[in-house]
């Protein structure tokens, strides 16, 4: 028997969009109609189809968007700084340049520390994904020190600072701004710690703290070795890191 | 102050839709990656203009803009064909990126073969873009016509049509309704 039920109207209530008497009143017909049943299978069957065809995100997407924005927000931090939230902050922070510092060298220093703390970031992001963030488990300094020769042209301090709440975990290399550098891995609760070290010519400089992206940094230069300290901890736990890994 | 974790805290959750709807409009797996990856930059740039409201919106109305624009650029070097598609012509089944018969199939799916997903794959991709984010939006994400009228900036009526034409266009598709008696029974 033929019907005068339109395709669209079909569709409509295969999709939910018609008034409710009028969604009431077609099941009841598609109920006696054969043809029209037959028409919403299909329909369904299509609508099924679609969604077997659909793929999943691929899973290194989320992680790959992640280091992505880290990178991201690391060096726009550089380019554009946020001067009027800034504030006090910026006032701490120019008291601090003045008192330490006064000369071109220092100048220098700070602008190639910009391309620097974006490769420290993504650094430690990256170790953080991987299954550990150290290539050589040890809280033992004399088993972590000799693991760096032969590996990184240089022979970075590595000591435990286990009783003052920073145990040392681990080593491994890694790649921060052209060049190869020792990264010593410490924890702190539950807070892993990157200490990267490389070898500068730079004149000594007490640590300096910034915050990108979540992560708290502290910058110094110590015996002509380079250090970035970063991690997730809060600000005053990184300051205190930082005053005993910078000790002479 | 917005931080760099307000954004991921909101956009990471968006992820599986987003390479959804870039899927269904590039109908490219690797392409698809690359806009969302894309788009997922653009919209942490502009994040700090983003003056609240509808989060979710907001960001696929990126990944849309992002698609379009790679469908435009497809379009102006679409008289170049490809060595691959010289060889085995345009409908041929060694086409890349149609090989999803090389998956494992679930018991679900063992119900509707390889044939019937690489016809629809080559019926979706003869599609219009308009016709197949419409389709899209309804079928997958489930959105009423109002809400993919306001999704996309068309009336009501232009997304009943496209929802008709691109159904029209699949019932092409020979499935096999016996098969899957009982499945629909309303």
């Amino acid at each position: 028997m033929p019907c005068d039920v339109r395709e669209l109207e079909l569709a409509r209530f295969f999709d939910g969009e018609l008034q409710s008497a009028a969604q009431t009143s077609l099941a009841r017909h598609i109920a006696t109609c054969s043809s029209c049943a037959q028409k919403l299978h299909k329909l369904a069957a299509m609508r099924d189809l679609l969604k077997k065809e659909t793929p999943l995100a691929p899973d290194g997407l989320a992680a790959k968007i992640s280091l992505t924005l880290a990178g991201e927000a690391a060096t726009a931090a550089v380019f554009k700084p946020p001067w009027p939230l800034v504030g006090l902050a910026a006032s701490y922070a120019a008291v601090a340049l003045v008192a330490g510092t006064v000369g071109y060298m220092v100048m220098s220093w700070q602008q190639s520390t910009d391309n620097v703390t974006r490769d420290v970031v993504a650094a430690h992001v990256r170790a953080l994904m991987q299954d550990a963030p150290y290539q050589v488990a040890s809280s033992d300094q004399h088993t972590v020190k000799p693991w760096f020769a032969g590996r990184a042209e240089f022979s970075p301090q590595v000591r435990d600072f286990t009783r003052q709440g920073y145990a040392l975990v681990g080593g491994r290399l890694d790649y921060v701004d052209g060049h190869r550098v020792a990264a010593m891995v410490y924890r702190h609760d539950k807070h892993f710690i990157d200490l990267m070290m490389w070898p500068s010519t730079g004149a000594d400089l007490a640590p300096r703290f910034s915050e990108k992206d979540g992560f708290h940094l502290a910058a110094w230069i110590e015996g002509g070795l380079e250090a970035r300290a970063i991690s997730d901890m809060g600000s005053d736990e990184i300051q205190a890191f930082a005053g005993l890994a910078s000790a002479p | 102050m917005k931080k760099p974790t307000d954004f991921q805290r909101q956009a990471m959750p968006q992820l599986p839709a987003a390479y959804r709807l870039a899927y269904a409009l590039l109908r490219e797996r690797s392409e698809a990656e690359d806009a969302v990856q894309d788009s997922y930059l653009r919209a942490f740039r502009a994040f700090t203009q983003f003056r609240g409201g509808d989060f979710k919106p907001w960001l696929l109305t990126i990944v849309r803009n992002v698609c379009y624009r790679q469908l435009q650029q497809r379009k102006r070097g679409f008289n170049v064909i490809s060595f691959d598609e010289a060889l085995v012509g345009r409908d041929g089944e060694e086409r890349p990126g149609f090989d999803i018969a090389s998956e494992a199939p679930s018991p679900e799916e063992a119900l509707i073969t390889a044939a019937d997903v690489g016809q629809l794959q080559q019926l979706l991709s003869e599609l219009p873009p308009t016709l197949r984010e419409v389709l899209h939006l309804r079928e997958i994400e489930e959105m009423s016509y109002q809400q993919i009228a306001s999704a996309t900036g068309v009336p009501v009526g232009t997304v009943m049509s496209r929802l008709s034409r691109a159904r029209e266009h699949l019932a092409k598709l020979v499935i096999r309704l016996k098969e899957m008696d009982g499945k629909y029974a309303l």
